[in-house]
Parts: C-alpha cells; sequence; structure tokens
C-alpha cells in the first residue's frame, strides 16, 4: 500500500510530531529519540534504499528540530547509521531482543553525545536522563519496530 | 557524508551564515508546532468543560475578589511611579521602564531539553520584535529571539547561552545570571567571596545594557558556595517565573527597547 518514498517520511513526520509535543523540559530530557529509532529501523530494514544519506538527511532534520548547531545531530546520525550498517553484516537477523538492546546503546550514545556539547557550551546537566532515556527507548523498541514492520509489510515497500 | 556533517558543524559554530537558512526552516515547522499542541490544548479544554458549575462559579467569585485587590494596589502603584519618575527626574536618571504588555500563549517547546526556548502565538503582526522581553505571572521568562508573522520563538533565561544583568533586591549589589542549562536553576557569574548577599535574596532585574527594564523579578537565591582557592561565590538561583509550566505569556512593549533593537 505504501511505497517506501511514501512510508519513510511518513514515519519521521511522526516521529517529528511526538517529539513536537510540549512535555516540558524535564520530560524531554527522559524521552526516547523517536527519530533516531525511526532511523535505526529503516537503516536496519532497507539499508539499500535508506542508507547513510538517509541517516544524513534525518539527522539534518533533528538538527532543526532540536535547535541546536547545525551539522551536531547529522554527524551522530551519519556515524551511528555507520555503526549500524556494519553491525547489520555481523548480526544478519537480530531478534526482538538484541535490536531493542542495539537501540538502547545508540540512544544512549546519541543522548550523550547532545549532553557534551551542552556541557562544552556550559551546560549544568546530567548523565542519568540519558541513561533512563535509552532504556525507554530500548522498551519501547518492540512497539515501534512492529508498527513500522505493519509498514514496511504492507505492499509496494517489500521487493 | 561525515565530513559535510563536520564541514557544517564547524561553519555554524564560528558564524551565523546559515542563521536566516535555519530560522526559515524553523519557522516552517510552526504548523507542526502548533499541530502537536492540540492534544495539550485538547486536555486543558476538556478538563474546563468537565468541571462542575459549582467549581466555576467559585473560581470566578475568587478571580473577582483578585482583580479587586490588584486594582487596589495597582492604585497605590500608580501614585509611587509618579513619584518615582519625579524623583528620578530630581536626580536626572532615566530607566527603561515596561509602557504596555501583551499576552501571549505559549504552543510548543523546544524538543531539545538542553536548549530552552519556546514558541508563542504572537508574531511580527502583533508588532512583536528580536530582543523583546518575556515575563509571566511570577517573573522574567526571556527574550524573543525570531519573529515569523503569526509566531515567535522566546530564548529562556534558563538557556545557557542565556544571560542577564540583575541586582539583589535587598543591598542592590549587581551580578549576571547565567542559564544552566536546567529549567530550575539559574547560577550568579562575577560575585565576589566579599559581597554582601545572602540565601533567600531576591533578584530583579538591574536596567544594565537596556534590553530588560528594570525590576522585573529574576529569582530567588538558594545557595551559596564558597570554593577554597576560587576568586568568586558559586550561587545557585531558582527562577521566579515558571520556565516550563506557564501556558501564557506577556510581552513587554516600550519605545526604547524597540527603537535599540531595529537599529
Amino acid at each position: 500500500m505504501f511505497a517506501l518514498v511514501v512510508a519513510v517520511p511518513l514515519s519521521v513526520l511522526l516521529a517529528i510530531f511526538v517529539h513536537l509535543i510540549p512535555a516540558g523540559y524535564t520530560a524531554s530530557l527522559y524521552s526516547p529519540h523517536y527519530l533516531l529509532l525511526v532511523m535505526l529501523f529503516w537503516l536496519g530494514r532497507h539499508p539499500q534504499s535508506c542508507g547513510l544519506t538517509c541517516a544524513a538527511w534525518l539527522g539534518l532534520i533533528a538538527d532543526l528540530l532540536f535547535g541546536g548547531w547545525l551539522g551536531q545531530q547529522m554527524l551522530m546520525f551519519v556515524l551511528l547509521g555507520f555503526l549500524l550498517l556494519g553491525l547489520g553484516r555481523v548480526l544478519l537477523k537480530p531478534t526482538l531482543f538484541q535490536q531493542a538492546l542495539i537501540a538502547v546503546v545508540f540512544v544512549v550514545l546519541a543522548k550523550f553525545w547532545q549532553l557534551g556539547w551542552a556541557r562544552v557550551d556550559g551546560a549544568d546537566v546530567a548523565v542519568l536522563p540519558a541513561l533512563i532515556s535509552g532504556l525507554l527507548s530500548g522498551l519501547l523498541w518492540p512497539v515501534i519496530a512492529v508498527l513500522l514492520e505493519k509498514f514496511y509489510d504492507s505492499g509496494a515497500i517489500r521487493e | 557524508m561525515g565530513l559535510v556533517a563536520g564541514l557544517l558543524l564547524l561553519v555554524d559554530r564560528n558564524s551565523h551564515f546559515f542563521e536566516p537558512a535555519k530560522n526559515a526552516l524553523s519557522r516552517a515547522l510552526t504548523p507542526l508546532v502548533w499541530l502537536a499542541s492540540l492534544p495539550d490544548n485538547a486536555l486543558r479544554w476538556g478538563e474546563n468543560q468537565l468541571q462542575p458549575q459549582e467549581s466555576v462559579e467559585q473560581r470566578l467569585r475568587q478571580l473577582n475578589q483578585e482583580l479587586l485587590i490588584y486594582k487596589g494596589k495597582l492604585q497605590q502603584g500608580v501614585e509611587l511611579a509618579a513619584e518615582n519618575a519625579r524623583l528620578r527626574a530630581l536626580l536626572n536618571a532615566t530607566e527603561v521602564l515596561a509602557e504596555s504588555l501583551m499576552v501571549s500563549e505559549v504552543v510548543g517547546l523546544s524538543p531539545n531539553p538542553y536548549r530552552h526556548t519556546v514558541t508563542i502565538n504572537r508574531g511580527s503582526r502583533d508588532g512583536v520584535f528580536v530582543g523583546q522581553p518575556v515575563i509571566d505571572a511570577e517573573g522574567l521568562v526571556g527574550q524573543v529571539i525570531s519573529v515569523s508573522e503569526k509566531s515567535s520563538t522566546v530564548l529562556t533565561i534558563t538557556d545557557v547561552s542565556h544571560a542577564l544583568p540583575v541586582r539583589t533586591l535587598r543591598n542592590g549589589a549587581r551580578s549576571i545570571a547565567e542559564g544552566t542549562g536546567d529549567s530550575n536553576r539559574l547560577r550568579l557569574r562575577y560575585l565576589s567571596t566579599t559581597t554582601d548577599i545572602a540565601v533567600g535574596d531576591e533578584l530583579v532585574t538591574s536596567g544594565l545594557g537596556e534590553l530588560f527594564p528594570a525590576g522585573y523579578p529574576v529569582g530567588l537565591v538558594v545557595s551559596i558556595e564558597r570554593v577554597t582557592g576560587r576568586d568568586f561565590l558559586e550561587v545557585e538561583v531558582r527562577p521566579a517565573a515558571s520556565i516550563d509550566r506557564s501556558h501564557y505569556l506577556l510581552l513587554l512593549f516600550n519605545e526604547h527597547n524597540a527603537e535599540l533593537m531595529s537599529r
């Protein structure tokens, strides 16, 4: 039903929408990195069509969404995308648990990257929320993976 | 790709080259920000609708009483302001004072927990300008950093890139209040270890720099630490404004500020 050119932007739009729901600064410290989770899914499922260029574009969107320095999220998305593609060659068919574990590690790395830049800019921020955000992302992964899997299976996407 | 990202990062950190493009693209997100705030608004509307009639009437009575009290206080305030202006004229001193206010509604919060900005539903068509001070019912919230036709972005005083001149209400000691990236905490810079400051001191805008009008509450000193070997005190301040909880904000207008920013 949905071609990849529709499914990817639609899932990205949904992720942006969830990020934009006003929850307060403290809550957003702990919230999962939805956009990164979407990138992890598409890069894992369709690396031929959504590869590093796709990761870079998503990173650029994240830069505009989060309002930091341009290229900050983009660089992190590209590096994590590169790591994921490398991991895909080792772990050919990861189980849902393994995927969730990968999501935890990647989101924690992404949050640490954000936190590191915030510290460079002089912010006085704690590490624990970044770890909790990673854990929450891991817990959320099965739901996101199943929902996006339905997208993936719903017609013209799977060649 | 990594190289492109690194280059972008380097250029953006060291120049304002991408600023117009970033602002334009961020403005493009405004409809989505508005859309994302709809569930929250619907929830608030639902809560109001579900309130029993008695409770609404009681709240209305309470608000009317509060309005009467504030009107009474305002009468005294007008007299004090006039007296203050006369004394200042005698001393040949000037002070930036807000001339009018405009109510605005918060429609979005930055999804980046380390960047404290809020989006409000007032823009250039309402006369909003970059650098305009923003307050809530309790104190100073921040300043406008970008304006589009129907909305604006406000950088709050708790953002790590924000700093403003303040003075203590008790003795007028001046300092700089800096954001920490924590919405419940500010820190004071460059206060020498001999400065007369105590826990519980109220801080207000000093009016220096002419951006923020003088006398608006900024926060309350909650802790003071004297670190051995350092020349300055480590002072923590709790912001007076409800930075990430206020739904309605007030934009301060005065001709002096508008002129200063248009230059």
